[in-house]
């Protein structure tokens, strides 16, 4: 890409903003006529943090993020960024937010560097050698226009224009949806590189290992409303332990020991999950004498698929343990 | 695409599967995609033609008391050099038959291509370009034959305007004054439906030239516009009548269906809807899905002037679709300038049609010429209105556009406030419409004054500038749904613009309901120069652009950002 002069470089060492909560939402609501896209959503973000914003399709991240940026006015509820109304000062808001779409709407007849240099211009501020160096990182060619370009270009695009904006604030609305994995790599690199230097990331994203790796807590929104946040440490509580055995005969029957569920035998293996106490099942397990034993935490996956496996009118704390 | 239907229960050379539905073959589906949306069009088109048909004919009878008037007033219509260009050449139009042919058919040769191409660009580059004919090709079917039933589905869409204009000038055979048959109806609706049916052939060739469908329409709009020029030419310079025969206007004017009908002009109407079709299919079978003929390098070195604000980019990316609006009323101002003289004299000699128009020529002056040509430029600023309403329409539809496309978002989820950025772009429209209103007026005075037409460049420059007051209020309208009535912003501009011709057309021929007239925006515009201009009505369409788009705007900046 051909050096460019004309945006201003970042201002200054980036500092730690003045507040500790960076986006606070208090009984943000979005409704469309009968339907509720977003209920009494209760959310703080603090300074430097990286967090996970989790949810299936139609579960109201998006809403989240565009009532956030102040595209979308709330039913109910107030959305605070850095102090500000997300709505009443957007721009000043938005001076200090960079964000990236899930899917991109970028001028098709301008070339990769013209965007790039729109969008930093737009932005008011751009480290210019942590661009060119992002480009790299991205393996962009910034002299093709848009339109050739195929998803993942333009979704490297949006990620470059917000990542070289050094912007207090990155909301990233599935940030590498259409990039290969050798770019998911580059990214989850980038959003290290931001949380070391104190930036606050919020980011939607169905990739559960990208979430898992990155991010410091993880919020999981369904059907609107906030049932789970919290750290991966403390999510894991809530799902049971996965207990997998090997017997020489065999496997015990393990199914009225209190807290197992999910019991299941294939030959001399025996897979269960247990909640709560597991003193019952290890004595009943090491009575039958496993040649294996094997016990290990939920993945994000795993408490991910729990939370959504549950019924659906069940209220969030029947999840609590 | 549209719901699939249910057919035979198993696929030519494939053995029934139990459990698997077996749907229609995709080109099916295609064409009644296609069709079902084309044929809506279709019939608003006819009906609105056909209501036109039976205006006409009805107020035949209204354009003077007594048939010698009549015939007086009619003669000195058909004499009329600006009416030649606009309509073509009017040939016995003393009977109601020959008038309604005239009007109709030279009314369906600008709108109905208009219309039409953009329907079929829309269609053939349009959904290429959003990916969606990908879609379809990824199918059970072949590039050349999805266009096939593309194009059937398209055609289809012209069978409803058919139709309505046939079935409505059956029915209206008593005020044509003329037994029309069901043959002759027949006919005529032909000639109504094919400028429509070439110029939507011509916009299918046209699709995989350009690689973007506002380009490829623009390209098949160039092609009208030179259909249009060399048919006017044909019709207003005896000297070169030839020209008629080398347009694929001038064809279906030579059709004179409700006259003596000259069925022949068919074959190159025909011919051209043809010929148009095989080079499309034959393009599409060639071509690579996505490419075009006269494709953009999508490579290049970045340019970044006018990238610096919202306003900058717009500017950057629509001058191009600016100039060539500023070429169309360039052309037309030297077109419609250079007949001023000859245009004055016809209107000079009609003693009728200075009393119909009293209001064009009620300051009477010692120079008939100059007075018939002020008459003739006071009609012809009435069309640059209309243009400039277009415009009008089509620039606050970009503005939509960009809401439900998501470009919006990029800019103000950055530090772009709503407002900077409407207000930008409407500044923008409004510059734009005065600029093409002032230049329309001095490239009237330049291709009128070697004819010693007698008209002021200042008093032109001020018809120029009174024409831009309804393209205004239009604007300032359009931000008002804009704010209020996103998802029909852009239909109802154009009903606006599309309203207000009709009505100008049909209230210079019959009488009109006042209450109906006044729902015209044009209905309020003095016909400067023929008459001075009316500032307080300009200020009036001022004060109302200007209210609905402050209404318009304070909504804008406070409700949701929509998607399509």
């Amino acid at each position: 890409m051909a050096p460019v002069a004309a945006a201003q470089p970042v201002r200054g060492t980036p500092t730690r903003p003045e507040t500790s909560i960076v986006i606070q939402t208090r009984g943000l609501t979005k409704r469309y006529r009968h339907v509720t896209a977003l209920d009494s959503l209760d959310l703080d973000v603090g300074v430097g943090e990286v967090l996970g914003f989790l949810g299936p399709n139609g579960a109201g991240k998006t809403t989240t993020i565009r009532l956030l940026l102040g595209l979308i006015r709330p039913t109910a509820g107030t959305a605070a960024i850095f102090g500000l109304d997300a709505q009443a000062d957007k721009v000043a808001v938005h001076a200090r937010v960079a964000y990236v779409p899930g899917e991109a709407a970028l001028w098709p007849s301008l070339t990769g560097a013209e965007t790039l240099e729109l969008l930093a211009r737009l932005q008011g501020q751009a480290d210019l050698a942590y661009r060119n160096e992002l480009i790299r990182r991205f393996d962009l060619d910034t002299s093709i226009r848009i339109r050739a370009y195929s998803k993942g270009n333009r979704q490297k695009v949006n990620l470059i224009a917000a990542l070289a904006s050094r912007a207090d604030l990155l909301v990233l609305d599935e940030p590498t949806a259409g990039l290969d994995p050798v770019m998911e790599q580059a990214f989850r690199l980038s959003i290290r590189e931001a949380s070391e230097r104190g930036q606050t990331v919020f980011l939607s994203s169905h990739v559960l290992s990208e979430v898992e790796a990155l991010c410091d807590r993880v919020a999981i929104l369904r059907r609107g409303r906030l049932v789970e946040i919290g750290t991966l440490a403390e999510l894991r509580h809530l799902s049971a332990l996965t207990v997998e055995a090997t017997f020489p005969g065999e496997p015990p029957d393990v199914t009225g020991i209190p807290g197992v569920s999910a019991v299941t035998v294939t030959g001399r293996q025996l897979t269960c999950q247990v909640r709560g106490p597991v003193a019952n099942l290890l004595a009943a397990v090491a009575a039958a004498r496993p040649d294996s034993l094997l016990s290990r935490e939920p993945s994000l996956e795993e408490l991910f698929l729990t939370i959504y496996g549950a019924p659906q009118d069940v209220p969030a704390a029947d999840f609590d343990g | 695409m549209a719901s699939p239907a249910m057919t035979s229960p198993a696929v030519a050379g494939r053995p029934p599967t139990s459990g698997l539905s077996v749907y229609r073959p995709p080109e099916r589906t295609v064409a009644r995609f296609v069709g079902v949306r084309a044929a809506r069009l279709g019939a608003v088109a006819g009906v609105g033609m056909g209501i036109y048909v039976f205006a006409t004919a009805a107020g035949y009878r209204l354009i003077a008391p007594n048939p010698a008037q009549r015939a007086q007033v009619l003669n000195n219509l058909a004499a009329s050099t600006g009416l030649k260009v606009l309509l073509g050449q009017a040939t016995r139009i003393t009977s109601a038959a020959g008038f309604v042919d005239w009007r109709v058919v030279g009314v369906a040769a600008i709108v109905g291509p208009v219309c039409w191409l953009i329907v079929a660009t829309r269609t053939l580059r349009g959904e290429e370009a959003s990916g969606r004919w990908e879609l379809v090709l990824a199918g059970r079917t072949t590039p050349r034959r999805a266009t096939a039933a593309a194009l059937a589905g398209l055609g289809a869409g012209l069978l409803p305007m058919f139709v309505a204009v046939a079935l409505i000038t059956r029915l209206s055979d008593t005020s044509l004054g003329a037994r029309v048959g069901a043959g002759q109806a027949l006919m005529f609706s032909l000639a109504v439906v094919a400028p429509a049916a070439e110029f939507l052939a011509i916009g299918a060739v046209a699709s995989p030239v350009m690689p973007t469908k506002a380009r490829a329409a623009a390209l098949a709009a160039g092609a009208f516009g030179a259909a249009f020029l060399v048919r006017a030419a044909g019709d207003t310079a005896v000297s070169a009548h030839f020209l008629v025969y080398a347009s694929p206007l001038g064809w279906v004017e030579q059709l004179h269906t409700l006259g003596r009908p000259q069925i022949v002009w068919l074959l190159p109407i025909g011919g051209l809807v043809v010929g148009c079709i095989w080079t499309t299919l034959f393009v599409a079978g060639q071509r690579d899905l996505g490419s075009s003929l006269l494709a953009d390098t999508d490579a290049a070195e970045p340019r970044t002037a006018l990238l610096g604000s919202p306003i900058a980019i717009a500017v950057r990316l629509s001058w191009q679709a600016t100039t060539r609006w500023l070429a169309v009323v360039i052309v037309a101002g030297v077109l419609y300038g250079a007949l001023a003289r000859s245009a004055g004299q016809a209107f000079a000699t009609s003693s009728t049609l200075q009393h119909l128009s009293g209001d064009l020529t009620h300051a009477i002056e010692p120079d008939l010429v100059s007075t018939g040509a002020r008459a003739y430029a006071g009609i012809i600023f009435l069309l640059l209105a209309t243009l400039l309403m277009a415009y009008a329409a089509s620039a606050v539809g970009t503005l939509r556009e960009d809401e439900a496309e998501g470009y919006l978002d990029n800019l103000v989820v950055r530090a772009v406030s709503r407002q900077r950025w409407l207000a930008g772009r409407v500044a923008l429209t409004l510059a734009v419409i005065i600029v093409a209103a002032v230049l329309g007026g001095i490239v009237f005075w330049v291709a009128a004054a070697p004819e010693h037409a007698g008209l002021g460049i200042g008093q032109l420059a001020q018809a120029g500038l009174n024409s831009a007051s309804p393209a205004v209020a239009l604007a300032g309208l359009g931000v008002l749904l804009l704010g209020f009535a996103p998802r029909l912003m852009t239909v109802a501009c154009w009903v606006l613009v599309a309203w207000a011709f009709m009505l100008d057309l049909l209230g210079a021929v019959i009488p009109v309901n006042h209450w109906l007239m006044d729902t015209s925006l044009l209905q309020h515009l003095a016909p400067a120069p023929a008459a001075s201009p009316d500032w307080r009505v300009c200020l009036t369409y001022l004060a109302i652009g200007a209210a609905a788009a402050v209404a318009g705007g304070w909504r804008f900046t406070r409700r949701d950002l929509r998607g399509l």
